[in-house]
């Protein structure tokens, strides 16, 4: 939630205007802010007073972001069931498909197949949808973060290791939805074929 | 002396179902199947004609009896061999069974890709050669939905024979055809056992077909009761 100074001082009448949460100081050029940070806490004996470089600022804030407040687990949880709930969708459609395609398979088997390369056709299919369900989910998350960092100036953009580990959570839940629809494939039997 | 025959059967029984609705569908069946002949077998539905042919194509476990197809015991056969034999095997299911995402031409290139021993191109030639000879050299780039039942099974018979099988299974394979196309398939069946020695067993009550067999087993009941050569 972002609200102005006044909307703020009401909502939270302990705090007053003028007294500062963050104080910035700002290093000599050329001087490593860890280091002076460190030296700054060997000094200074209030310990309710944190002192950290401003990488290391923003660093444990995000990870309080993400970990402790709740809009951060409720989208780790967002994340963790949009990965089960696809799971589940393409294990669906995946077991549908080899269901209706059982005489084929079938067909396969008779022809001197291997189990295995049936397995690979299931496998390729897997991934193809999970590649292709994440096109249209990068893009449309991509769109999502700029409109939102636009309304907000908050620095939100998709950053490409965000991509990457979707990318690979999309690969990997896509082959375990074909691991669990070769199951189905068990019923492809050429005996039945005639 | 058993494995110059192609299929030597022995003392084969078969069940399907179990404990009170266990049937026995085979009884006793003993033959052996000279190599290069077209052998065809008929009896009243329900005699076992498909179970036998199953049992003899290595689609169908062994459960009792002794079963050589190639000079392989099938009784107890492991997964991988078996899978080896059927690419030796020419199947003509009487659906014909096609991919309806491959074309003509890509169905019996399936027929080809298992045996994975030629390039692209040898392999495209010899797909599109047997489907000519089976008069289907202006359809080799049509999907199944769009031939005609007769075209299709036309089709599924250039995928069984494109790989040049030892043995040819076919169950009623020439139910969709026309008098023609028949006579043409069964032509082209005697002359590969003529020329490569290409076993052939059918089940059919065709009588074109039955007076150019060259042996004629009879099944009532899942018992052989007759074995014949037509005169
Ligand atoms: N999968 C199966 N499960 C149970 N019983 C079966 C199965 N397949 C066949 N049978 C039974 O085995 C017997 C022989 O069947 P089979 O299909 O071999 O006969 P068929 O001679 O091919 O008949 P048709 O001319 O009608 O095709 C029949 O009594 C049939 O009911
Ligand atoms: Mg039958």
């Amino acid at each position: 939630m972002i609200v102005s100074d006044q909307t703020f001082l009401t909502l939270f009448p302990a705090r007053r205007s003028g007294a500062p949460d963050h104080i910035l100081l700002q290093v000599r050029p050329g001087a490593d802010p860890v280091a002076v940070a460190a030296r700054l806490r060997g000094i200074v004996s209030d310990k309710t007073l944190r002192i950290r470089s401003y990488a290391e600022a923003g660093a444990a804030d995000l990870s309080y972001q993400q970990t402790k407040r709740p809009t951060g687990i409720i989208f780790g949880f967002g994340v963790i069931i949009g990965v089960l709930v696809g799971i589940v969708i393409l294990y669906q459609v995946l077991s549908t498909d080899v269901a209706d395609h059982l005489s084929e398979y079938a067909t396969f088997k008779a022809m001197g197949y291997s189990h295995r390369f049936i397995l690979g056709i299931v496998f390729e299919e897997a991934l193809i949808l999970g590649i292709l369900g994440f096109i249209p989910g990068f893009t449309i998350a991509t769109g999502l973060l700029t409109g939102m960092a636009m309304a907000t100036t908050l620095p939100l953009a998709m950053t490409s290791g965000m991509a990457v580990s979707v990318f690979v959570g999309s690969i990997v839940a896509a082959a375990l939805s074909g691991a669990f629809a070769t199951r189905r494939l068990a019923a492809a039997d050429p005996a039945d074929l005639f | 002396m058993q494995t110059e025959f192609p299929i030597s059967i022995n003392g084969l029984n078969h069940w399907f179902g179990t404990a009170e609705a266990r049937k026995q569908a085979i009884y006793e069946v003993t033959l052996n199947i000279r190599p290069g002949t077209l052998t065809v077998m008929v009896g009243p539905s329900g005699s076992g004609k498909t179970t036998l042919l199953t049992l003899m194509g290595c689609l169908r476990d062994v459960q009792e009896g002794s079963v050589a197809l190639l000079g392989h015991e099938l009784h107890g056969v492991k997964e991988d061999m078996a899978t080896r034999l059927r690419r030796r095997l020419g199947f003509i299911f009487q659906a014909h069974n096609l991919h309806g995402s491959l074309t003509a031409l890509q169905n019996v290139r399936m027929g080809l890709q298992v045996h994975a021993t030629t390039d692209a191109a040898t392999e495209a030639r010899a797909a599109a050669h047997i489907l000519t000879l089976l008069g289907l050299a202006d359809r080799l780039d049509y999907l199944p939905a769009n031939l005609s039942g007769g075209q299709k099974q036309r089709v599924a018979i250039a995928r069984a024979l494109a790989a040049s099988p030892a043995v040819v299974f076919a169950d009623e394979p020439t139910a969709a055809l026309d008098r023609d196309s028949a006579a043409n398939v069964v032509s082209l069946l005697k002359r590969l056992g003529e020329v490569r020695g290409t076993t052939t067993v059918m089940v059919t009550h065709d009588s074109r077909i039955l007076e150019r067999a060259d042996r004629i087993l009879t099944l009532e009941d899942g018992r052989l009761v007759a074995d014949t050569a037509p005169a």
